[in-house]
């Protein structure tokens, strides 16, 4: 489903990825953790190009883009087969709840505005926003506006959605609404891709983690072998101190 | 007599009869501005080279001189040099003075406008797929507008004010009437107070239409 190799990314003369490897299966969920800085959220940015990686090859569902010469026709393509829930939600103000799920199928599946209405409002149903959808994003809590995100998320036609950590913005009260959210979805057969910092939760829902670290995948495998039986130190002294703090 | 009562109210009727000239060159130079302003705000939005540096070239011109001379430059001194533009009427060249000078200025509000947008939005219209122009028609255009409005209506009144510039390529607007009218009866405080009053009402009307306006927008997301 998701394939990269030697990705790599720099920004002026700083080498953050330095050359990422990793493989995702359909209807799989990975945790990607890791220190502060090593280039977690530009991984996720590169993968649907909104930072353009270096070199480094990533394909998607059958849409396969060498980094290093990626033409933009083909770079609409991949991003088609991707989508993003940010850190700080990044809804369109000037839509409503509704038009903002509407929005990916509208604009840019084409499908007929009141089919896309009928599967928004059924999304929003799904997040738990179903009496909200006519509010504009400045009157949502973040919780519900991230709960909109996710359901603008699902709403393109994604295969893989990316979320960087989607509750790292919230007060602790709201974590929680939001978590319950991607926990379902990790149960139907979406394919995600999760940049956290929340370790228990991580622990629970992924298939499999990986550790980033110096711009490169220092450790990977199942929850247990993260959490629990990892030989690298590095990896058990984060994970340690993350679950704690 | 001091203040000629009658002639003073029997000038509105004269002067009023080219109120319609005077509206037609301020809401023409006000769509010619808006589209221009939008125009180059995106350009310079977008950094698209060559038309970036053509039109900082031209705002720094039309923002840096006087509106009337611009007026004498595009009407009496250019078609000196290209004959081309003999065929511009005086209402033409009043309107594109109009334009031009107006829009240095909108569209560095509008630029300012398209920016106040975040980069966060912007990300995400495109890690859903959308181009380029997708993200600006639903995106940032809806918000820039709404933040560029009580500009658009400020620059609105300096556009009809500027329309009093008319009567000096011979335009017989609301201020060219009341000139001729005043070279006539040698009654000039009637003519300009009539002209005074007449741009006071516009103005003032069109000011408590653009707060209401306003007043809608701010809550519209
Ligand atoms: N647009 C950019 N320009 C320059 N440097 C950048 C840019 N984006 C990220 N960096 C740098 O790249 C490195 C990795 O950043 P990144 O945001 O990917 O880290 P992260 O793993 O997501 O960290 P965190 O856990 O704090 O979110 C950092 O040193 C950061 O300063
Ligand atoms: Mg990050």
């Amino acid at each position: 489903m998701l394939k990269i190799s030697k990705l790599t990314k720099s920004f002026n003369g700083l080498n953050v990825l330095k050359g990422v490897d990793l493989t995702l299966e359909s209807g799989k969920v990975m945790a990607v953790i890791g220190p502060s800085g090593t280039g977690k959220s530009t991984l996720l940015r590169c993968i649907n190009f909104l930072e353009r990686p270096d070199s480094g090859i990533i394909e998607i569902d059958g849409v396969k883009i060498d980094a290093s010469c990626a033409k933009s026709s083909e770079i609409y393509r991949l991003r088609r087969k991707t989508s993003m829930v940010f850190q700080n939600y990044n809804l369109f103000r000037n839509m409503t709840a509704l038009e903002n799920v509407m929005e990916p199928m509208v604009t840019v599946q084409k499908i007929d505005k009141a089919s896309a209405r009928e599967k928004a409002l059924e999304l929003l149903g799904k997040v738990g926003l179903a009496e909200k959808s006519d509010f504009y994003p400045r009157k949502m809590s973040g919780g519900q506006q991230q709960r909109v995100g996710i359901a603008r998320a699902v709403a393109s036609d994604a295969k893989v959605i990316l979320f960087d950590e989607p509750t790292s913005s919230l007060d602790p009260e709201l974590t929680g609404e939001v978590l319950e959210v991607i926990r379902r979805l990790a149960n139907t057969n979406i394919t995600m891709l999760i940049v956290t910092h929340e370790m228990k939760f991580a622990r629970e829902i992924a298939d499999t983690m990986i550790f980033l670290e110096g711009g490169l995948v220092a450790g990977q495998g199942s929850p247990s072998e993260i959490f629990e039986h990892s030989g690298n130190e590095r990896i058990r002294k984060f994970v340690s101190m993350a679950m704690e703090g | 007599m001091l203040f000629d009562i009658n002639n003073f109210t029997g000038l509105f009727p004269i002067v009023l009869s080219s109120l319609g000239l005077t509206s037609e060159i301020a809401l023409l130079s006000l769509i010619g501005t808006f589209f221009l302003s939008l125009i180059i705000a995106i350009i310079r939005y977008y950094k698209i080279p060559i038309l970036t540096q053509f039109f900082n070239v031209f705002i720094t011109v039309f923002r840096a001189t006087p509106l009337v001379v611009e007026l004498f430059m595009i009407f009496f001194a250019l078609p000196c040099i290209f004959p081309a533009l003999k065929a511009m009427t005086p209402f033409q060249a009043v309107v594109l003075s109009l334009i031009f000078n107006t829009s240095s200025f909108m569209a560095e509000s509008f630029r300012a406008a398209l920016e106040s947008v975040d980069r966060g939005q912007i990300e995400a219209c495109y890690s859903l797929g959308m181009t380029k122009r997708q993200a600006m028609l639903r995106v940032i255009l809806p918000q820039a507008f709404v933040v560029a409005v009580p500009s658009i209506g400020n620059h609105f009144i300096g556009i009809i004010k500027g329309t009093a510039l008319g009567f000096t390529v011979g335009l017989a607007d609301v201020m060219g009437t009341a000139k001729m009218e005043a070279a006539l009866s040698l009654r000039f405080f009637e003519a300009y107070l009539c002209v005074t009053v007449v741009y006071l009402v516009i103005v003032l009307a069109v000011e408590f239409v653009l707060r209401l306006i306003e007043r809608r927008l701010a809550n519209l997301y």
